[in-house]
């Protein structure tokens, strides 16, 4: 809400300068976001007298005006020539500025006459969109020389204020004004709404019903004859704009200025255009159509509350009037409506046709159900003042002003929420001060709420209000003390602690957001979750995996430069699996060189780089027992990728991207990954260590070199070595793949250094002998292997 | 040869063998000196050899005269011996040089995001104080996002410009959760008080990523439901919670707001860490707003089937992105997740 600093002081005249009182405001909870000045782009426009106005010499469409100040004379030359001798008009000199122009005037040759500046249409002094004539200055108090900024009081300081949906009474001048008034001990100053009535009874001229009692809870119409199609006044508009609204008419621009000013939004009718002439109030049947009066026809349905004359629909109750009843130019007669809607009702009709205005923004909010009659006379004073319109004498109406709500405080509940002491004089004192008729009745104190305080409805917000008053400076300070130790459950412990172990590792916690495309989402080889109102249709899925976020950040970085790159992420997954399932995942990715020191030579990462982190996390983590399966569907290089098990369970996948999928990510190169379920590789972990005793006695070494067919996998070979080895079998580690001359195509060699030892001896070399030929033997049998060369180590 | 000239000759081997050992220059030299002194052919063995042939006594006298000799000789080659060796060894060593100002060859150092650095802090203070971590959905139902929270459906909190919805059949009205407050509900339905809880979470808006806004944030929430607690529990609470993000003189500063889960609502500012309060380009006033806090809505309470009447409550909900870039002074928001190497390097480590 946007409250010309002006008019809040006409309202309620308060001598503290801006600052102080947006600060004491504040205090209040009345949230100044900042001051605006929206004319801080006018300046050196003064009030000029047309002295002639005559054909310019060197074209047919423009003129040049004759204009003086007390100062001096000038020539400037204009497009229009509306202007006649002797009328008034804003004259911006050479050197003034103008919001439409980012530059100052100068004096300058149009068609070899020199203007000196400009004389200013309204749409150019941002008063507006009228850009036809030249703005003519009707008011006495403007003459020559008036500086138009400071004369038009375009010069105000305007508060933009933040208006929480609890606060609708902050969406009016006079609503800021009270809580103004009760922060600073200053009266309020009710706008003047003394009417001159004719004769004629509004009550004869058009009839009112209300069939959705509901839904409106009363209905008041004012009828106002002979009004004329003029604007209305200068200062008027000013405010208008100032406020964020565009001046219209004299007739459409009163019932805005009322409702910016009392936050009862308003609405005329051209009453020659009301069948009737009556108003109904009463919800929409299905499929009945509107066009509103923005030229779009609305198709409407029975929730929708209608304002109706005695043929059909002619408003969308509290949202917008229609096309048919709207007053224009020849508008003579008006029925003015005031009237109080339920918010519920306002709210939905406006979000189901996705249409918000003014209007529908203060009722959906809650208006005041008793400040119908004071809006419609001050609107109608208005009217009258701008128009010359007459006004019939009363109101047609029907409904009732709801009685006001009572709520009760108790000073001792009150205490205990706020944690100091609250007497029921401060209570009381707290009610007064803020205007809200109240009695004390005994240990209590009860509170009959005004209309406009929408929001108070139970003893807590009586609290508040008693808090508001004091400050809440006044609240002291204490620890509370929970009765049990602090802790975290497992999952969010595991789940940091394997970001522990990934950080250990070397790698970079990224955290993307799970918005992806169809494309992403079918990664995960799930249904994915569609997001219903996505902000970009590109990213209208949740992701069923971390996989296409960490190669997406990889290429990103690749892209940026980097040589390599190694990222994790612990973060949810979604899928569609009877309902929405969410489950925690944790991801690698690898990319672009592998960490290497200056002087060995750069390679590129592939899957035993991840194997390698995965191995390190997981016994890091206390995952032991897990092992590769086959390839998984999915993005994976068939070669170079393993779905990976851990416990009975299907944990994850650990590969290489196929080359294509790793272009679509946008990645050159390998692209090594890893992905998998954080309950998986919490079920399987450890709960206790196991703690041998170290061997004191030195292990006998044999490097043991076998020749095994190439597709063997060296993890075959070394289980196999493993189990023959038998209980003196201590290590057995691969340290040599080999493959080519001498060795015949088709054959790789296999290299382990293994240790034997025995708990409680030293062996001796010929102990380990048959051992080795028992190993030798079962790798012959099973894999077709033979014994390349052994070493004593 | 008589015995006092073999004892003569010992005599003069040993003060000959002492100088050789003490000339030579090189393993090679003492080595010859070696032989020249001790060798079969050397004056010493020959008069050694000779020995047998004295009578008993000269043959006691002069034979512990040489052993005396030879013990001396063979002390003196060892010490020169080891020596050279030291010598050899410290010329070795001056030669092995390196360039120390080459880089090391070191193990990658990893990161963890800011917002887990965050996080952390938040939850280990929480729990410090005997609170417990709880966890929610982040894909929620309309009952825990917004109606149990006192934000029903006509609240004009509420439009669908706001929230991002999921389409899943058969269950509509499941949306991404717009704040962790829904965790509130989910513990207070399934547990009695009292309740001192932190929920840590990602939450979601319909928000276009600028500079201060993401559609996708972290927030913690805070609630606690006992008898007896007020409004100065919640305000000791967030000084604890300030003080341990922000540094222990941070002061907090509580003003009225809005939210409709809580009343009397606060907004929390806490006075600017660059310039105490005085006011400066990173706050303006001096006070920093932080977050927003109250005391738990009566009617949450009842929604939730705890008594109104005897339970007392607070709760506040805190940025975490807004911590993270007021305590580094990051510009934009973005970066957080854009997952940038150079941006991420910059919290390896310990600060």
């Amino acid at each position: 809400m946007r409250v010309p600093l002006a008019w809040l002081r006409e309202l309620v005249p308060v001598e503290l300068e801006t600052e102080e009182l947006i600060e004491r405001i504040g205090r209040r909870g009345v949230k100044v976001e900042g001051v605006l000045e929206p004319w801080s782009g006018l300046s050196g426009v003064v009030v000029a007298e047309v002295l002639d106005v005559r054909d310019h010499p060197n074209s047919d469409r423009l003129c040049l005006a004759r204009v003086r100040t007390p100062q001096r004379e000038a020539e400037v030359v204009v497009g229009v020539r509306n202007m006649r001798p002797g009328d008034r008009v804003p004259w911006a000199p050479p050197g003034a500025r103008v919001p439409e122009l980012d530059r100052p005037l100068e004096a300058r040759a149009i068609r070899g006459v020199v203007s000196e500046g400009m004389l200013c249409s309204p749409r150019e002094l941002a008063l507006g969109a009228e850009h036809e004539g030249i703005l003519v200055l009707d008011d006495p108090d403007l003459v020559p020389g008036t500086d138009l900024r400071t004369g038009l009081g375009l010069d105000q300081p305007v508060l933009d204020i933040e208006v929480e949906p609890n606060r609708p009474d902050f969406l009016s001048v006079l609503g800021v004004a009270r809580e103004v008034a009760a922060a600073t001990g200053a009266p309020i100053v009710e706008p003047p709404a003394a009417l001159a009535e004719t004769d004629e009874r509004a009550s004869e001229v058009a009839s009112v019903r209300i069939e959705a009692t509901d839904a409106c809870s009363r209905y008041v119409a004012r009828m106002l004859r002979g009004v004329r199609p003029v604007a209305s006044p200068l200062w008027a508009r000013a405010r208008l704009v100032a406020a964020g609204m565009r001046p219209i008419s004299a007739v459409v621009d009163a019932t805005n200025y009322v409702m910016l000013e009392l936050g009862q939004p308003l609405h005329a009718f051209d009453l020659a255009r009301l069948t009737g002439p009556a108003i109904v109030v009463r919800y929409a049947q299905a499929g009945e159509r509107l066009t509103t009066l923005d030229g779009v026809e609305r198709v409407l349905e029975p929730e929708d509350l209608l304002i109706c004359d005695a043929s059909g629909p002619v408003a969308i109750a509290g949202v917008m009037g229609g096309a048919t009843s709207e007053v224009d130019a020849s508008t003579t007669d008006v029925l003015l409506e005031s009237a109080h809607f339920a918010r519920g009702r306002i709210l939905r009709t406006a979000r189901r046709l996705d249409l918000h205005t003014e209007a529908s923004h203060r009722f959906e909010r809650g208006t005041d159900p008793e400040g119908l009659d004071r809006a419609a006379a001050r609107c109608a004073a208005l009217i009258a003042a701008w128009t010359g319109a007459s006004v019939a004498s009363g109101v047609a109406e029907a409904g009732e002003v709801p009685p006001r709500r009572r709520v009760v405080l108790r000073p001792d509940r009150a205490s205990s929420v706020l944690g100091y002491p609250v007497s029921i004089r401060d209570a009381a004192g707290a009610f007064a001060e803020l205007g809200l008729p109240h009695r004390i009745d005994g240990d209590r104190v009860e509170v009959e709420v005004p209309g406009y305080r929408v929001d108070l409805e139970r003893e807590v917000d009586l609290i508040e209000e008693v808090l508001r008053v004091q400050g809440y400076d006044r609240v002291g300070s204490r620890l509370p003390r929970a009765p049990h130790p602090g802790g975290a459950p497992p999952a969010y412990a595991f789940a940091r602690r394997l970001k522990e172990a990934l950080l250990r590792a070397g790698l970079r916690e990224i955290r993307p957001t799970p918005f992806v495309s169809a494309d992403d989402a079918a990664v995960g080889g799930a249904r994915a979750v569609p997001v219903a109102n996505p902000l970009r249709v590109e990213e209208g899925f949740l992701r069923t995996s971390l996989v296409p976020g960490l190669a997406r950040s990889a290429a990103r970085n690749l892209d940026l430069g980097a040589r390599g790159v190694a990222l994790f992420e612990v973060g949810v997954v979604f899928d569609l699996a009877d309902g929405v399932r969410e489950r925690r995942r944790v991801g690698f990715v690898l990319a672009g060189a592998a960490p290497a020191a200056w002087d060995a030579p750069e390679r590129p990462v592939d899957v035993l780089d991840a194997r390698g982190v995965l191995e390190a996390v997981l016994a890091d983590v206390g995952v032991e027992g897990w092992e590769l399966a086959a390839v998984p569907d999915g993005p994976w290089h068939p070669g170079r990728s393993a779905a990976v098990r851990v416990g009975s369970a299907e944990a994850g996948v650990l590969g290489e991207l196929h080359p294509r999928a790793a272009r679509a990510f946008g990645v050159e190169g390998r692209v090594a990954l890893c992905e998998l379920d954080v309950a998986a590789l919490a079920g399987a972990r450890r709960t206790e260590r196991t703690v041998r005793e170290t061997p004191r006695v030195p292990p006998v070494r044999r490097d043991l070199a076998f020749v095994v067919p190439a597709e063997v996998p060296a993890g075959r070979v070394r289980a196999i070595l493993t189990e023959a080895g038998g209980e003196l079998l201590d290590e057995a580690v691969l340290f040599d793949v080999y493959e080519g001359p001498p060795l015949p195509a088709g054959r790789k060699s296999l290299a382990f250094a293994v240790s034997f030892r025995a708990p409680d001896r030293t062996l001796e070399g010929q102990e380990v002998q048959p051992i080795v030929e028992r190993i030798v033997e079962r790798i012959a049998a099973e894999v077709g292997g033979e014994l390349r060369t052994t070493r004593a180590g | 040869m008589d015995v006092e000239t073999m004892i003569a000759t010992f005599e003069a081997e040993r003060e000959r063998a002492l100088v050789l050992a003490r000339g030579a220059a090189t393993p090679e030299e003492l080595e010859a000196a070696r032989v020249a002194v001790l060798g079969r052919r050397s004056p010493f063995a020959e008069a050694q050899r000779r020995l047998g042939a004295l009578q008993p006594e000269d043959r006691r006298r002069a034979g512990k005269v040489a052993n005396e000799a030879r013990e001396a000789i063979v002390a003196a080659l060892a010490t020169r011996a080891s020596e050279l060796e030291a010598a050899a060894e410290e010329q070795l060593v001056a030669a092995d040089r390196i360039d120390l100002t080459l880089p090391g060859r070191r193990p990658p150092i990893g990161s963890l995001h800011p917002l887990t650095i965050i996080e952390d802090e938040v939850v280990e203070a929480f729990v410090a104080m005997g609170f417990r971590v709880v966890e929610g959905p982040e894909v929620e139902d309309d009952w825990h996002n917004f109606e149990a929270l006192n934000i029903p459906a006509d609240h004009p909190a509420r439009t669908m410009k706001d929230s991002l919805y999921v389409d899943v059949p058969g269950q509509p009205g499941l949306l991404l959760r717009t704040e962790t407050s829904a965790a509130q509900i989910r513990t207070m339905e399934s547990q009695g008080p009292p309740v001192y809880i932190v929920s840590p979470g990602r939450v979601f808006r319909r928000e276009t990523p600028d500079a201060t806004h993401l559609p996708v944030f972290h927030q913690v929430e805070c609630l606690v439901v006992d008898e007896g607690i007020t409004f100065a529990d919640l305000k000791g609470t967030l000084e604890a919670l300030v003080r341990s993000l922000f540094g222990p003189s941070r002061r907090v500063r509580l003003g009225p707001a809005y939210f409709p889960f809580v009343e009397p609502g606060a907004e929390v500012g806490v006075s600017c860490f660059r310039c105490d309060g005085a006011g400066c380009r990173v706050c303006g006033n001096g006070w920093i707003e932080l977050l927003g806090a109250g005391m738990v809505h009566p009617q949450v309470l009842e929604n939730c089937g705890y008594d109104s009447e005897r339970l007392t409550g607070f709760a506040f909900g805190m940025g975490i992105e807004r911590v993270a870039m007021l305590r580094w002074g990051i510009p934009d928001m973005r970066l957080l997740i854009e997952g940038d190497v150079r941006f991420l390097e910059q919290f390896g480590g310990a600060a």
